[in-house]
């Protein structure tokens, strides 16, 4: 790891001020300290938002729920006032020392999944060189949706259920204005590469902090459901987050988000198509799970990630269906 | 004095026999199955459990000798090629550094990714890490070969085709059944929790104090004096606790040579341990195979022909040989076997819990498997018919009620009637390991005023509980509580001991410290005898007094009181070597498991492990060796897997997220049975048991696999994928 400048920020501004020019934003530090350690990331300078009290807390502000940035993983899942996919999502994030450390910002912001893309002595188009070793390389953890040419994976346990829940990031600036980004937007579409580096799952507005999350209680039902290898600290193979309302036994509204399956919370459009208006039944979500992975195009060693991938889809449908029926 | 011939009930309560034992003289009297033991085989927690789970513990890494360095190693990024420049002086210009080694001159080969080129320390180890990034390096990459899988595969024989329904793999026509099958088994890490290095200091006389992470201490002795060119009693080997090694820390690693060398080229103590990546490159794994059985057996259930052709994937260097159960199956006959090692540009083989051993046993015990389905009979029966007359038969049936094989092993595998998406099954494996002990071994014992005793052995406890198995030992020997016993381990100044390897620790320390303790406790009576004037034969020690013929009895601390200024101090040797039981031990594992129709996960419900291991020391370190023994196997059957991209010549799964070992939430119920036996050969009875529990897991959990669905699994680990494969192939559990 190289050596660094250390600096805590005072205020919103004061963080901004701090890490122009070189400063890099710590909030729990996860994800950062890990591609230091990789050397993937060799910032001058971190600024610790720990000290920030205006982005801690979750409260009920009117129609919507407002979680600040800073906010834990532990502390979400352990609330009663989120959404019960939001709970989900948290509780099946990393370990329970990584989710007392991590923060909700921070889980959604984090670096987008890759072994080529981490590994600093590979060269590779996601951070600026050629090709995807991946294509005829290992790739049993890579994107089985979206542009191909960088095949890496959003691994936000949260994002895709937020995103299912139309919440939206607000941002801060140093002249103290907040605005909101809606999170389906932020992430932008299905590519990875191009001009930015592939391990940015998201770039703010520049001079800005992400300061929290809204989200609208609308009635919508949610749920996340997702696989792993191993049940004991893993990243997951496949998620999905449904968020569902029913009218008269129909579904009225139907978001559907999938997680690790593409560069970006993959929305999942065509499964929400087949879904609405309709009444709710297993085989009605497997016809969907079938219609969204119509488009899938897994790598060499990804094709097992389709029946996971299936199988998550029913489930989240599933969970939030009942849930929209209580 | 003449030897005097003993009379012993020796083995298994399963099976046992009587044998005539001829100790030498002066030795303690042999334990054999009818002694009564008051701490032996019971359940005794680990003399340095409050001491490891409260972190008191000093481990070979917390060392902190004043003015300590640290050093870090500069690795190859490519994985074979040449070193054409390498200059440390910009490196050694950094602040904090204040030296560096090279590992390889220019013109020295690389073998592989992560080959170490040098080495630097400095007062921190990002110093350290930050200095490497200077080294002035120019390689020269050439071909390389990191992945010969199909290769290997190119010089089998063809096996049968893969079965694509059920009715292909039930009950065979004719009258003899033969398979061919290829099994498939991964590179496995160590992974230690505690790295690999040391921590050395040079001291004025230039003798050199080193601190440790082995698994054998006189073996790191041997080789820091070779690097150094110093005689061996120069070098003093301190490994109070260790992390781990698995076979992995034998010998003395580049990083130990390495480091000893900046110790020396600074005068200031220098730590060197690898982190984990170098853990994941450097150090070491159980080497992948590729293995073509043909086996034979009668329509009435008799295996009458094995063959065998094997290729082990070892890296740079290392055996890749595989061990499997074909003599037991076959006993009196010659099964042909033939083996091949192919070498690539990866990290090396090395010793692995059990070498050989796991690989082998999975392919043997499937194929096994295999053709009892095939020859219309049920896995169990077709085992006992085939092991009959062997301890195993015995060590079945327990295992088997245990589990209860009638109720829970499946009658149709793979038939799904009801809306049920997951399947249910049992399957099971057996294991052996040779009985092996160090001769050389010696323990010292003494007994002091104040009534404590004290224990001496050079050689480390790698986790397993050496230091434990000393005490109940000594304690039993002498009739008092353990808690009076301080046993010492791990300082080469001490007496020679064992290296972990081989699961030889317990088996090599409990007869000489059985010995030392006996020839104390006589010594102890003698001088009581001459102070109060009667003849030793007046006196006994038994039950923590001394008795004095007549009614009179002395407590414990009183004797020892009377001993003065002077401790009695005894060395006990490895003595005995008659006849025992047997020259292996046996066991068995049965594994009940869930498959999920949908994912492909294997989900692990339950599995009981019967272990013979001659006589157990302490229940509880013998059932945790059991358990940690399984749990390696279930890492091993399903989720442990180096994962290389055979274009770059890169292991790409360098870290334990990556790298999956089982966690927590992985556990079924593990029900170690392990029953007191006591195997002869010498005064205690102990035979080995760190290997053999993690040989049988992965082939009893693809036997499982196969009871629930009728897939029979070829390849390790059996990730959901390739379960999902065998399912979609077989057309098991289809959704119409």
């Amino acid at each position: 790891m190289n050596p660094f400048a250390y600096a805590r920020a005072a205020s919103l501004e004061d963080a901004v001020e701090k890490a122009r020019g070189g400063g890099l934003l710590k909030a729990g530090g996860v994800d950062l300290l890990g591609r230091m350690k990789r050397g993937t990331l060799r910032p001058e300078r971190l600024v610790d938002l720990n000290g920030l009290v205006e982005l801690r807390g979750i409260r009920r502000d009117g129609e919507s729920l407002r979680i600040g940035a800073l906010v834990k993983l532990a502390e979400i899942l352990e609330s009663e006032l989120v959404p019960e996919g939001l709970g989900e999502a948290a509780r099946n994030a990393a370990t329970p020392q990584i989710r007392n450390q991590a923060s909700l910002a921070g889980n959604l912001l984090q670096s987008r999944r890759c072994w080529y893309l981490h590994d600093p002595e590979v060269s590779c188009e996601g951070k600026g060189g050629e090709g995807c070793p991946a294509l005829e390389g290992r790739s049993e953890h890579h994107a089985i949706l979206g542009d191909r040419a960088c095949p890496v994976v959003n691994g936000s346990n949260t994002a895709p259920v937020l995103c299912a829940l139309g919440a939206v990031l607000q941002v801060g600036s140093a002249r103290g204005k907040e605005s909101g980004i809606p999170l389906g937007e932020l992430y932008g579409t299905s590519k990875a590469s191009g001009k930015e580096p592939a391990f940015l799952a998201a770039r703010l507005p520049e001079g800005s902090v992400a300061t929290g999350v809204r989200i609208p209680l609308s009635g919508l039902a949610s749920a996340h459901a997702e696989i792993r290898l191993k049940e004991s600290y893993d990243w997951a193979i496949a998620m999905a987050a449904a968020a569902i309302k029913l009218e008269a036994g129909r579904i009225a509204r139907a978001h559907l988000y999938l997680g690790a399956v593409a560069p970006v919370p993959w929305h999942a459009r065509a499964a929400e198509g087949v879904v609405l208006g309709r009444k709710p039944s297993p085989e009605l979500f497997h016809k969907a799970a079938a219609s969204e992975l119509e488009q899938a195009r897994p790598l060499r060693e990804g094709s097992y990630k389709l029946a996971m991938t299936r199988h998550v889809i029913v489930q989240a449908l599933e969970m939030a269906s009942r849930r929209a029926a209580r | 004095m003449s030897a005097q011939e003993k009379k012993l009930r020796v083995g298994s309560p399963l099976m046992h026999r009587r044998i005539a034992a001829t100790p030498d003289a002066g030795d303690a009297p042999p334990w054999d199955l009818d002694t009564r033991h008051a701490l032996v085989g019971k359940r005794i927690p680990r003399l340095d459990a409050l001491a490891k789970v409260s972190g008191r513990a000093r481990f070979p890494s917390d060392v902190r000798p004043g003015d300590l360095l640290y050093a870090a190693v500069l690795r190859s990024a490519i994985p074979a090629g040449m070193v054409k420049r390498i200059e440390l002086g910009p490196a050694l210009r950094m602040p904090g550094v204040e030296g560096g080694v090279l590992a390889k001159e220019p013109g020295k080969k690389i073998r592989y990714q992560g080959d170490e080129l040098c080495a630097v320390c400095a007062t921190s180890r990002a110093a350290a890490e930050e200095a490497l990034r200077k080294v002035t390096l120019e390689l020269e990459p050439s071909e390389h070969t990191a992945e010969r899988a199909g290769e290997a595969r190119q010089k089998l024989p063809e096996a049968d085709p893969l079965p694509t329904s059920l009715a292909e793999v039930g009950e065979a026509e004719g009258d003899e059944v033969e398979l061919t099958h290829v099994y498939e088994t991964q590179t496995q890490m160590h992974h230690p929790l505690e790295p690999h290095g040391i921590t050395a200091r040079v001291g004025a006389d230039s003798s050199v104090d080193v601190w440790a992470s082995t698994q054998a201490t006189f073996g790191m002795r041997a080789g820091i004096a070779k690097a150094l060119e110093i005689p061996q009693e120069k070098v003093r080997v301190h490994t109070e606790h260790m992390g781990g090694g698995f076979g992995s820390k034998l010998s003395p690693g580049v990083e130990a040579r390495l480091c000893a060398l900046l110790a020396k080229q600074t005068g200031k103590p220098v730590q060197l341990f690898v982190d984990r990546r170098a853990e994941a490159l450097a150090v070491g794994n159980r080497p992948a195979s590729l293995q073509c059985l043909k086996v034979k057996a009668s329509k009435a259930g008799k295996i009458l022909e094995w063959s065998g052709k094997t290729i082990g994937l070892t890296g740079y260097a290392g055996s890749g040989r595989v061990t499997s159960p074909v003599s037991f199956y076959l006993p009196g006959k010659r099964a042909r076997l033939g083996h091949e090692d192919l070498r690539d540009n990866q990290g090396s083989a090395r010793a692995f819990r059990a070498p050989g051993h796991p690989q082998g046993f999975f392919a043997a015990e499937s194929i096994v498997d295999e053709l009892a389905y095939r020859v219309g009979m049920d896995p169990l029966e077709f085992r006992l018919k085939n092991l009959a007359g062997t301890l195993y038969t015995e060590q079945l049936k327990l295992a088997a009620k245990e589990i209860d094989w009638e109720r829970h092993s499946n009658r149709s595998p793979g038939r799904v009637s009801g809306g049920e998406r997951s399947l249910r099954g049992v399957g099971m494996a057996i294991t052996t390991w040779g009985i092996w002990a160090s001769r050389g071994t010696q323990v010292l014992c003494r007994i002091h005023p104040s009534g404590r005793v004290e224990v001496r052995n050079g050689a480390q406890d790698i986790g397993t509980g050496s230091r434990t198995v000393l005490g109940i030992i000594t304690a039993e020997t002498l009739g008092i509580p353990v808690e009076r016993v301080d046993v010492f381990l791990g300082d080469t100044k001490d007496p020679v001991g064992p290296g972990s390897g081989g699961s030889m620790t317990a088996a090599s320390l409990s007869p000489p410290a059985r010995h030392a303790a006996w020839q104390a406790g006589k010594e102890l009576l003698a001088r009581i005898a001459e102070q109060a004037g009667r003849k030793v034969e007046d006196l006994k020690l038994t039950g923590g007094e001394v008795r004095i013929a007549g009614g009179r009895k002395l407590s414990w601390d009183r004797a020892c009181a009377a001993l003065g200024n002077d401790p009695v101090e005894a060395l006990g040797k490895s003595l005995g070597r008659w006849k025992g039981f047997a020259t292996r031990v046996s066991g068995c594992q049965l594994a009940d498991v869930s498959v999920d129709l949908d994912t492909g996960h294997v989900r692990p419900n339950r599995i009981v492990a019967v272990q013979d291991c001659g006589t157990v020391v302490d229940m509880l370190t013998a059932e945790s060796q059991v358990i940690g023994g399984v749990i390696q196997g279930i890492g091993y059957a399903l989720f442990e897997e180096r994962t290389t991209d055979p274009k770059l010549g890169r292991v790409m799964n360098t870290d334990l997220e990556q790298y999956r070992i089982p966690g927590s939430m992985e556990m079924p119920e593990i029900v170690p049975v392990l029953l007191r036996g006591n195997n002869g050969h010498n005064n205690s009875g102990v035979a080995g048991l760190g290997e053999p529990p993690t040989i049988p897991t992965a082939g009893a959990i693809a036997n499982a696999v196969r009871n629930a669905t009728g897939v029979r699994m070829h390849r390790l680990p059996m990730t959901p994928a390739r379960v999902l494969e065998g399912l979609e192939r077989m057309k098991i559990g289809r959704r119409s």
